[in-house]
């Protein structure tokens, strides 16, 4: 599963994040506008979402566990693995605050209980994480979930994924001073946090 | 990583909050600070206690003598950690505090300075103090001290025990025995006082609690039983080369558990010397812009200039950020001192 | 493997057929048509309207045509079957079956196609006027032995 593209959209449907992976220069690359009016409609559609539940669904609310499992090592480094770069990158590489070679190594339940989790289309697939602060982490994927066993599989490892890029926005924004919340994010070693755990995925 | 809250004693940690918080909290902490000194708390006064330095240990309901703990603790570092997230959240308050108050990047860069200044200036006194201790009788001192609260938990488990004399009862019936911290306090009183009877002896049985406790003891005691400890106190320094040692060994490692990455002599003016960190580790989660490049260092700066300035070796300090190969968040530390200093080291050292 | 609700949007942005089962388990329970769904009907489609867009937007134009498939809510999945003609069928479902496209399938060439298109009787483009277009229209499918066929293919679904 590769990531084309990371979207970071605040409380009020702004977007204020957004970054291309691809290398390939297509022609349909969006513009800036392109994105943000993206991002304001994930957004509606996700607040939308929650009133558009089956009427049975009202009258007897299923019990869904939203506990998502940990799948180990999305988007860092495996020192386990026997790649010797791998073991020397793991060495070199710290995860800012968080101690040890990985973010959290435990399930964690979704905050996400009646938005939008993920669009499957033809050509690709789009994940949302929402924070419990009504953050939304959208992640789009070149590759298309097959509707069959793994769908679950994707949407769990997508979900650590996007939880890791949480992570990472609460030590590099967060802990600067001079960003001021809901504003765009400008930041280059958060820039480069997220490319590092987008290369790792692969 | 960085133990500052841990080790920089109360006085310390008051100022930062004296500083840091609006003033009508620094109201109530100042109140705090001259209770501590006249020896006295006031009732009721309900606060957090921070991180393990010992704030005032209280409890609503009671009205008597306080025990600090903040100065029957030992000057003897512990390794204590403390979150570098919570770290960086209080260092980005501070920050966010005196960006507000000051109107040019210069009066922030100042402000940052002065408030590392006062902590530099203890720093001083306490590395030089613990440096004094060598580490034979450090390792006998600290042993003591865990005799000491392995004491403290036999009698918390079996208060009972413990013959009440006149004054402890008088401590003890105030303090609340459902809380366990009070208890410990009480009981680090009691068993400060007699310290030259049992000074040697690693004694765990209750008993030594028992012994003659006085509600005014001076806290001062545990100290006094690890300045027996140096035999030798450490010599001032009088060599810039031999306090830049210091600094970029002792204080470097206190701070950041890492000693600085290079100590350097600027070839061009006798006067200057850099200090140089890789990766500064209170502001590697700030994003460097064009507009304050750096300017968060000053805190640091501060302390080292508040360290030197207080050693008799008056300098300006200024950081700089120079990227260099992979460490893009490298730091210089540009010591300037003043010329008179240079004078008397040629003077005196040729 | 439970199915919830069955839905049918046409070209106009009109609901052309619902079918809601209430209680899970009971085969009859449910509305069929029901003018108090209105609002939710239109509330379903926008959301698919603005999420195909989005998607036309997105997707490469070289790669052919990006319908959207299947979205994951908290609780429930829709699954989505867009016609060339531009007809959107529905199903909202549970959690446990992953892949509804077939019966969408199913449902459009042998319901739909049978009862609907082929049915000399039945109107295909179910706007007669064009005020009754842009989601204004009001008219649904009320063939019974479409109906009846629909019931018959989800009704096994609905445990």
């Amino acid at each position: 599963m590769s990531i084309e593209a990371i979207l970071i959209v605040n409380k009020s449907g702004g977007l204020i994040y957004h970054r291309d992976f691809n290398n390939k220069t297509s022609a349909t690359h969006l513009n800036g506008n392109d994105y943000l009016i993206l991002a304001s409609t994930v957004h509606s559609v996700f607040a939308i979402a929650s009133q558009v539940t089956p009427k049975a669904l009202k009258l007897s609310p299923p019990k869904i566990d939203f506990t998502i499992p940990y799948h180990p090592y999305v988007g860092v480094p495996n020192p386990n693995s026997s790649n010797t770069s791998n073991r020397r990158t793991v060495s070199s590489q710290k995860l800012g605050s968080f101690k040890g070679p990985d973010f959290f190594n435990g399930p964690f339940t979704s905050w996400n209980k009646s938005g939008i989790r993920q669009l499957i289309t033809d050509h690709f697939t789009m994940y949302i994480y929402q924070s419990l602060t009504g953050l939304k982490f959208v992640a789009l994927g070149s590759s298309v979930a097959v509707l069959g066993k793994n769908a679950a599989v994707s949407n769990e490892v997508a979900d650590n994924f996007l939880r890791k890029v949480y992570c990472v926005y609460s030590e590099y924004v967060m802990k600067d001073p001079f960003y001021s919340l809901e504003m765009p994010i400008k930041s280059k070693t958060f820039d480069q946090s997220v490319k590092s755990l987008v290369d790792n995925l692969l | 990583m960085c133990r500052f809250l841990k080790h920089l004693k109360p006085l310390t940690v008051m100022t930062f909050a004296v500083f840091a918080l609006p003033w009508r909290f620094t109201r109530g902490w100042v109140l705090c600070e001259l209770c501590i000194y006249s020896g006295m708390a006031p009732p009721g006064l309900i606060y957090t206690s921070r991180a393990d330095t010992g704030g005032i240990q209280e409890t609503a309901q009671d009205d008597t003598v306080y025990v600090s703990r903040l100065y029957s603790e030992s000057l003897l570092s512990k390794r204590n950690e403390v979150s570098l997230s919570a770290m960086c959240f209080l260092y980005q308050g501070i920050i966010a505090h005196f960006h507000k108050r000051s109107k040019t990047l210069q009066e922030f860069e100042g402000m940052l300075s002065e408030f590392g200044a006062k902590i530099g200036l203890r720093l001083l006194e306490l590395l030089n103090f613990r440096s004094s201790i060598s580490p034979t009788s450090a390792s006998a001192a600290s042993a003591a001290n865990t005799a000491r609260s392995n004491v403290y938990s036999s009698n918390i488990s079996t208060p009972n025990l413990t013959k009440p004399s006149a004054n402890s009862v008088a401590v003890r019936d105030s303090a609340n025995l459902s809380d366990p911290q009070l208890d410990h306090s009480s009981s680090s009183m009691s068993a400060a006082t007699p310290v030259t009877q049992e000074k040697r002896t690693s004694n765990t049985t209750a008993n030594t609690a028992s012994t003659v406790a006085t509600g005014t003891t001076t806290p001062h005691n545990k100290n006094e039983y690890l300045s027996e400890h140096i035999t030798k106190m450490k010599r001032r320094d009088l060599k810039i080369l031999d306090i830049l040692q210091f600094i970029h060994s002792t204080l470097w490692s206190y701070l950041f558990r890492h000693v600085s990455d290079d100590l350097v002599k600027s070839s061009e003016r006798s006067n200057e010397f850099m200090i140089i960190d890789n990766n500064p580790i209170l502001t590697q989660f700030i994003n460097p812009s064009f507009n304050h490049n750096g300017s968060c260092d000053y805190f640091v700066c501060g302390i080292i200039s508040g360290f030197l300035n207080n050693a008799g070796f008056p300098c300006d300090v200024t950081a700089h950020p120079v990227p260099q190969g992979e460490f893009e968040r490298r730091t210089v530390f540009l010591i300037k001192f003043n010329d008179q200093v240079v004078e008397r080291e040629t003077l005196r050292y040729g | 493997m439970t199915v919830y609700s069955f839905w049918i949007f046409d070209r106009h942005c009109n609901c052309v057929f619902d079918r809601e089962w209430t209680i899970p388990s009971e085969a009859r329970s449910g509305t069929l048509n029901s003018r108090q769904n209105d609002d939710t009907a239109k509330l379903l489609y926008g959301m698919l309207f603005s999420l195909q867009s989005i998607t036309n937007k997105i997707a490469d134009p070289a790669m052919g045509a990006n319908n959207v498939q299947c979205i994951t809510m908290g609780n429930f999945r829709v699954h989505a079957f867009k016609t060339a003609s531009g007809l959107w069928f529905l199903l909202l479902t549970d959690f446990k079956q992953q892949n509804y496209s077939q019966v969408l399938q199913h449902l459009y060439s042998e319901v739909y196609v049978k009862y609907v298109v082929h049915n000399w009787l039945s109107p295909v483009d179910f706007a007669f006027t064009s005020d009754e277009t842009q989601g204004q229209g009001f008219r649904k499918i009320h063939n019974r032995r479409f109906v009846a066929a629909v019931e018959s293919v989800l009704q096994p679904m609905l445990v």
